[in-house]
């Protein structure tokens, strides 16, 4: 298949990705992160709103995630209990923007 | 964008004080808003379905940006009379404002009474799934909560109950008179 000027574009704007949070876990992850803001959200929030993510992948994307310095764990009290919550970070936040523009022009063409 | 001092004024007649440093009271601020958006309290913050239930981006925004002038800001904010009806209503079902409380009757509300109009039994399947770590009576007595809130009887559903209590009445009359006979 000829190679087009918008696709020469997009795989040229792909080098400023970071390709390591391309995995399904990751995205959905920061994707639900991201809309919380400085909310956040407990893990067992995140692990209700995914039920098809076994919590061994779910666990291991998250330190991922924050080893990479794109989310931040803090432990928070709510209803008497102590959890950990999880929340974006300014990075996460700027790294799952910029993929989710690349995406979005790779997908409109 | 919402009314963040309409906001304000509404916790301040709800003795809700928006410390943002506190998960828990965030998510009070939170649910409260929403439910008070269906009871007609409207503040014109967009609530969307996410990860914790229903949730705006936006008033969390606004909460963080304006919360140290918020004695300022919450006596600017204008309330109508139906509004402090309303408020006085939602403060004395929900008395305490407990979080979880207020987190399952706005996740069931929100699906049940708001633009999906849900009906009750998927609705509260899809609360039990996503509150999954509540027990049976807290997820009980929220969705009760909502529904003493915001439920509004149909002419079918004023029919049925009528027949309902005719039945209890019947049962109670049958008993008084056992009681006094005449």
């Amino acid at each position: 298949m000829p190679m087009g000027a918008g696709t020469q574009e997009i795989a040229e704007r792909s080098s400023s990705l970071n390709p390591r949070i391309f995995s399904l876990p990751r995205l959905l992850l920061l994707g639900a992160l991201h809309s919380l803001g400085r909310d956040g959200a407990p893990y067992r929030e995140l692990k209700a709103s995914m039920p098809n993510m076994p919590d061994g992948v779910l666990f291991a994307n998250l330190n991922i995630l924050e080893q990479m310095g794109y989310i931040k764990r803090e432990e928070i009290t709510y209803a008497g209990k102590t959890m950990t919550a999880f929340h974006i970070t300014k990075e996460g936040d700027d790294e799952f923007q910029k993929a989710r523009d690349w995406l979005k022009q790779w997908i409109e063409g | 964008m919402g009314d963040i001092k309409k906001v304000f004024a509404c916790f301040k007649e709800l003795k809700i004080k928006p410390n943002v440093d506190s998960f828990e009271n965030r998510v009070r601020m939170q649910k409260a808003v929403c439910i008070l958006d269906m009871m007609g309290v409207k503040t014109g913050f967009r609530f969307g379905m996410y990860v914790r239930g229903p949730y705006s981006p936006d008033l969390t925004k606004e909460i963080f940006s304006n919360v140290r002038n918020f004695e300022k800001i919450e006596s600017e904010g204008k309330l109508t009379s139906q509004d402090r009806k309303n408020l006085e209503f939602f403060s004395d079902v929900m008395r305490g404002m407990d979080a979880p409380m207020l987190e399952i009757a706005a996740t069931f509300a929100f699906l049940a009474y708001g633009e999906k109009k849900m009906p009750y039994r998927e609705a509260l399947e899809e609360v039990r799934k996503l509150k999954h770590f509540y027990s049976s009576t807290q997820l009980l007595l929220g969705v009760n909560k909502a529904k003493e809130l915001l439920f509004v009887p149909t002419e079918e559903d004023k029919k049925i109950m009528k027949e309902e209590f005719a039945l209890w009445e019947k049962a109670s009359d049958a008993d008084f008179a056992k009681v006094n006979p005449t």
